[in-house]
């Protein structure tokens, strides 16, 4: 039987695997869109490390690269990887403030979003690594923390207000 | 700290799972690279994009309904607020008129399709953008029309005012367009004027580039760019845009040579299917046998337009 809060976390997880599909595709702005999948894991991966481990990045990752193009396999690598190194890096330098959090998730962001364009290229998409990287990883991140600093404080305001697995959220302070 | 990491902490288990995972991404990854379009994987993932022109197609849905809801809102709140019938009918009429306007638009933009039709001499159905990519890094677009339709994989594809792009994949409802925009596109070419032809790229910029002309061939600014026709791809004799720019640079003698589409994707809601087209000569020689015939006619016309101005001044003459 799943607990609630991991029935949260897949719910979550289809969500954004929708708004990916019905929503990103109209916030194109200069060739930029924000990635929901990516944002929602970082999120998951500072928020609630432990609910489902790697399994539910790579599950996202695989869903991404198979409905919205590109190298199967990419995205899955990309996300499992740097959430698992993101959480495992917050544990460590989580001091309790707000921007502990919120930089561990940008710098996952970006790393994924650069791990991604790197397959890409490596797949023979027509650009150089510079190029790529100052008009999509860029501005495609930017996008992404944008989102996901206002996801993620909406989120953890809704679990304090709710009171439902209070120790799970990061103070914020 | 994270209360949870603290208390659970990563367990082996949990680390081989991860390594386990990342292997499988890279394994899936290499065999992606290694199969051919119709592998396994490529398959999956095509199975898989239909689901997602689906759900895209209703995404598109959901943005009309938004869009009406928030107009039924608005049309609710302003008879609650004035309960005055004059306001109710004025409120029924800029619904009408907003329907007018909505029915005119789309009028025209069938009107600029068909126009389109008949300037290049093409022959193909009209298909609704349903969907746009949810990848950043690919610029395509999906249609209401598949292969059940006769859509195949090639087809170029026409905005209302120039080539947009050409179909990268097709399921029975549903058709894949690649944009001429996109980085990994590209369109042989030639310019109208001198008939030297080149190729069009697309780049991560959005911006489409001239390139492979015939060494010292400098385009003009304003010159056009057709469809060649040249390795098949394309239909011959489309417009795709015109030159905007010429850099010319010590490393290329023909140097940057920027075009501009005639038609962006972004603003379209309808494109053609070009099932087939006349070959440019041929439009260009029925063009010059139209002019030629309309002509004598023009000189009839004229002549017999003297004899009427001569009857009459001839007739105030008589009288």
């Amino acid at each position: 039987m799943l607990s609630p809060d991991r029935v949260a976390v897949i719910v979550g997880a289809v969500l954004a695997v929708l708004l990916q599909l019905v929503l990103a595709p109209y916030l194109r702005l200069f060739g930029a869109m924000p990635n929901f999948v990516i944002v929602y894991t970082m999120i998951v991966a500072v928020s609630r490390p432990q609910a489902f481990g790697p399994a539910m990045p790579f599950v996202l990752g695989l869903v991404f690269d198979l409905a919205c193009g590109g190298p199967v396999g990419a995205m899955a690598f990309s996300l499992t990887l740097f959430s698992y190194l993101a959480s495992k890096v917050f544990s460590v330098v989580d001091n309790d403030t707000l921007f502990m959090p919120i930089a561990v998730m940008g710098l996952g962001m970006l790393l994924t979003e650069l791990s991604y364009g790197i397959f890409l290229l490596l797949f023979g998409y027509a650009a150089d690594l510079v190029a790529a990287i100052g008009y999509r990883v860029l501005p495609c991140f930017v996008f992404d923390l944008v989102i996901g600093v206002i996801l993620y404080l909406l989120t953890t305001r809704l679990f304090r207000q709710s009171g439902a697995g209070h120790h799970d959220v990061i103070s914020l302070r | 700290m994270n209360p949870l990491l603290q208390q659970n902490g990563p367990s082996p288990a949990r680390n081989a799972v991860f390594v386990a995972l990342l292997v499988v991404s890279l394994v899936a990854v290499t065999v992606y690279g290694r199969e051919g379009s119709t592998g396994p994987l490529h398959s999956v993932q095509h199975i898989f994009s239909v689901a997602s022109a689906q759900v895209n197609s209703v995404g598109a849905g959901i943005g009309s309904a938004a869009e009406s809801a928030g107009e039924g809102i608005a049309d609710a709140t302003a008879s609650d607020s004035t309960l005055s019938a004059l306001r109710e009918q004025n409120e029924q009429l800029r619904q009408m008129l907003s329907n007018a306007e909505e029915y005119q638009k789309e009028a025209e933009r069938l009107q600029g399709l068909l126009d389109m039709k008949q300037a290049s001499g093409v022959t193909g159905p009209v298909a609704h953008i349903i969907g746009r990519s949810a990848n950043a890094w690919d610029q395509s677009i999906t249609i209401d029309l598949g292969s059940d339709d006769g859509v195949q994989s090639g087809m170029t594809i026409l905005g209302s005012t120039g080539v947009i792009g050409q179909v990268s994949s097709t399921t029975a409802k549903t058709s894949t367009v690649r944009l001429l925009t996109d980085a990994n596109s590209g369109a042989a070419v030639m310019i109208q004027s001198s008939r030297k032809t080149g190729i069009v790229r697309g780049s991560i910029t959005g911006v489409l580039y001239l390139e492979d002309l015939d060494e010292g061939v400098i385009p003009e600014v304003g010159d056009v760019i057709v469809t060649s026709g040249l390795g098949g791809s394309y239909q011959r004799g489309l417009i795709v845009g015109a030159v905007v720019s010429v850099n010319k640079t010590a490393s290329n003698s023909t140097g940057s040579i920027v075009v501009s589409p005639n038609d962006s994707a972004a603003l379209l809601e309808e494109v053609i299917v070009v099932f087939s087209a006349s070959d440019i000569d041929a439009v260009e020689k029925q063009a010059a046998e139209e002019a030629a015939r309309a002509q004598p006619e023009a000189e009839g016309e004229s002549e017999e337009a003297g004899y009427e101005d001569e009857e009459r001044s001839y007739e105030e003459g008589g009288e």
